[in-house]
């Protein structure tokens, strides 16, 4: 990988906020066209390491540099180069939608006004609606829509579909999913709706307490933890199975439903077929995958 | 524990109502004080300024309800619909009793007339009490209700509305009793209404010392706006052609260069205020020459408050400085448009008073001298020269702005404070610092305007560069 293709990356970053450590040495790379999915449970730092990123935050040790600047240092062209869904979504509220919008395209040079019209359409949003009289979840795709227009090399978006309706929701994952056929194009995304983040990711960090306990891509995160039924073709299962690593089982006197660490699919059919046994692996979800982690 | 120990336990577990129990205490020793020392010497209306107290506690002591009764589950409470009304009787009663003792202090009435007065007092008392509470009741932002203050104290000074209420409550207990019962069994019926818990459920209500809760303000913003909106749709919205000014202006500048920032910062600071100077301009004007007059016929140094309010206008003034809006601006860029900002707002606000200054020495040619119980009040216009006065204030209170932008209150209370002991009590006159007798003159507000500035500057520097951005 060349240092080139380095969008962002943070060298022993730690920041505390009076007594909680929000970040704790945090080493982190993430390179051009990753689609990264953020996860963590509230207060893991998820929002502190975006802010880094994008230079609002100031570690307190370590450095994070973004677009091979300090982050602390970036300037309106690096920063024209990103686009950050804010998750409290401030926005310009005695504005009406329209004017919002004149307002925002006016600093980049690369708005998309046929992405921005597109959007407005798919997504039903009001131009003449003032921002202030929004409901959470218009406010949010506005913020969106403002993040996005300007095709950013580097999409941040934190808790971006929180406050959106299913549909809305669904929407916004169709329009993702197009956003991240380009190539070169960067997306984090801090989510706590992991079943929609599954469908775009293809890395997963994952957070607690301001660290992270697993940066890896998320076929990596997929191949590591499988889970599979063990159903005994000839009488009871054994009382002691063969699997070291074994993460969580549920047995009963002729079936088994054990998850276990770093096994290849071969290596546990061989198992299966020494005990007699058949075998059947299912792929864990990201939310499964994320509570072993975590847990 | 019963429904009305719970909403008793607000009392206790916010510690805002901690202030406000300190700050009621604080307020009664006075008033109390004044009372006794009063009843020897004549009869004043100072036995009036526990309707005073009573009044303004009492909207904290309805907001406790309020609060209880806003909550999604307030429905599901047993006994909901008597618990209010319970406990807003309880205290009312008793607070309106314990003051209402104040009357035996009353010089020169017999035992049975300082019963029938005391009698009297709980009445009136009560009515006072219950005009509160229904403000809390009736007015989503309560809070406002403090703007009647300057109201009552004028009211006072000029026909001694004080006086009048204690002698009719002296004097005429025999109407204020009854009248008081009356105002009572209105009360009692009206918030034992079966109806009430239905109407405040989930409704957003400000509370005791709510204008500091930024998310509830915001909603409470959001929920005006929208109001506003149905009933006016072209109120409080940006001209087009301000609009299109602004960002023709953001448009041609060179992409990220500090001129597109500090346009961009103008736009979000003053479209409005511009957009709607038909409207709030002229009616900023109407409104200011009456108080203009009113000020400049009051004799001492409070018409210099003119000089200074434009101080404590920007202490929530947002600078934009933790706006996650827009990340294209850098910390550079924050910090060049949030300073052109201050300095613009300031200029502004220094021809806005010298323009005073100017409209007073104008009117003083033709304003006569008036008349008031004996006094003879002479127009006294603005001395021009303390139109500099911005000049200093204006960057203290952005630095105290942007000290605290995450504590409002602290902000508030460190902003009264230079606005109190700087300039009220010594812009003309002398500020007395440990027995020494300083005489503030323009030209000291001169020599302190590059301090002032630096102070701002250094600040603005530190927290744009060094500081995390975001709220």
């Amino acid at each position: 990988m060349t240092i080139e293709n380095t969008i962002t990356q943070m060298t022993n970053v730690s920041k505390k906020f009076s007594k909680i450590q929000a970040l704790d040495s945090i080493d982190l790379k993430i390179n051009a066209g990753q689609i990264i999915g953020l996860l963590g449970a509230n207060g893991s730092g998820k929002s502190t390491l975006l802010r880094h990123i994008i230079g609002l935050y100031l570690p307190d040790k370590g450095q994070c540099t973004t677009f091979q600047a300090d982050a602390a240092k970036l300037g309106p062209k690096e920063l024209a180069r990103i686009g950050y869904v804010h998750q409290e979504g401030e926005l310009l509220d005695w504005m009406t939608v329209k004017q919002l919008i004149n307002y925002v395209s006016a600093y980049y040079k690369t708005w998309n006004k046929e992405l921005q019209d597109r959007y407005i359409k798919d997504f039903d949003i009001s131009l003449s609606d003032r921002v202030g009289s929004l409901s959470p979840g218009q406010r949010q795709k506005v913020s969106i829509l403002l993040a996005i227009a300007f095709e950013p090399e580097l999409l941040i978006l934190d808790e971006p579909a929180s406050a959106l309706d299913p549909i809305a929701r669904s929407q916004f994952l169709d329009l993702l999913l197009q956003i991240i056929q380009d190539p070169t194009r960067t997306i984090i995304i801090s989510s706590h709706i992991l079943s929609d983040v599954e469908k775009v990711i293809d890395h997963a960090i994952i957070m607690r307490k301001g660290q992270i306990l697993c940066d890896c891509s998320f076929d990596q995160l997929r191949e590591k933890y499988t889970r599979f039924t063990l159903t005994s073709l000839n009488g009871p299962l054994p009382t002691t199975l063969p699997f070291k690593n074994t993460i969580t089982a549920q047995t009963s006197t002729s079936k088994a439903i054990i998850t276990v660490q770093d096994y290849t699919q071969e290596q546990l059919e061989d198992i299966a077929k020494a005990l007699n046994c058949e075998i059947e692996i299912k792929p864990l979800s990201l939310d499964e995958l994320y509570k072993i982690v975590v847990s | 524990m019963t429904i009305l120990t719970a909403n008793l336990k607000h009392l206790y577990q916010k510690r805002s109502n901690w202030f406000l129990g300190l700050f009621s205490a604080a307020t009664a020793f006075p008033i109390a004080t004044a009372i006794t020392e009063t009843s020897t010497i004549n009869r004043t209306g100072n036995f009036s300024y526990p309707i005073l107290w009573i009044f303004y506690v009492s909207m904290f002591i309805a907001s406790l309800p309020i609060d209880v009764l806003t909550k999604p589950f307030s429905y599901c409470l047993p006994d909901h619909t008597k618990i209010p009304r319970n406990f807003l009787f309880y205290i009312g009663l008793s607070i309106s009793f314990l003051w209402s003792l104040s009357f035996i202090f009353y010089p020169d009435l017999n035992l049975g007339k300082t019963i029938l007065a005391c009698l009297s007092a709980f009445s009136t008392f009560t009515i006072f009490y219950w005009l509160s509470v229904w403000f809390v009741f009736k007015l989503r932002n309560w809070s406002i209700a403090f703007a009647l203050i300057p109201l009552i104290m004028i009211g006072n000074q000029l026909i001694n509305l004080g006086a009048i209420i204690v002698l009719a409550i002296v004097e005429a207990p025999l109407i204020m009793i009854p009248l008081g019962a009356a105002v009572n069994i209105l009360a009692w019926h009206h918030w034992a209404n079966p109806n009430m818990p239905r109407k405040y459920c989930t409704q957003l209500w400000m509370g005791t010392f709510d204008a500091w809760n930024t998310k509830k303000m915001f909603k409470y913003k959001q929920l005006k706006l929208a109001e506003k909106d149905k009933k006016k749709p072209n109120l409080n919205k940006i001209n087009s052609s301000v609009e299109n000014f602004f960002i023709s202006r953001i448009g041609r500048a060179e992409i990220g260069s500090l001129g597109q920032h500090i346009w961009g910062g103008f736009y979000k600071t003053f479209c409005l205020l511009i957009s709607q100077y038909r409207q709030d301009w002229i009616r900023f004007l109407m409104l200011m020459l009456p108080i203009l007059c009113f000020l400049c016929y009051m004799q001492g140094s409070v018409k210099n408050i003119i000089f200074a309010m434009s101080g404590l206008m920007v202490i929530y003034m947002n600078l934009w400085i933790h706006s996650s809006l827009l990340v294209t601006s850098g910390r550079k860029q924050r910090f060049y448009s949030t300073l052109t900002i201050a300095a613009v707002t300031t200029i502004w606000a220094t021809v806005l008073v010298t323009s005073f200054a100017i409209i007073t020495q104008l009117l003083a040619t033709v304003m006569p001298p008036l008349t008031v119980k004996g006094h003879e009040l002479i127009f006294d216009a603005l001395n021009i020269n303390y139109s500099v006065t911005p000049l200093v204030m204006m960057p203290l209170m952005f630095t105290i702005n942007l000290f605290c932008y995450k504590k409002p209150m602290l902000a508030m209370f460190l902003a009264m404070i230079i606005f109190q002991l700087f300039f009220i009590s010594s812009i003309v006159g002398t500020l007395t610092i440990m027995n020494r007798h300083i005489q503030i003159t323009p030209l000291h507000m001169i020599i302190m305007i590059p301090f002032a500035w630096a102070i701002f500057i250094a600040t603005l520097r530190y927290i744009c560069m060094r500081t995390c951005l975001t709220k």
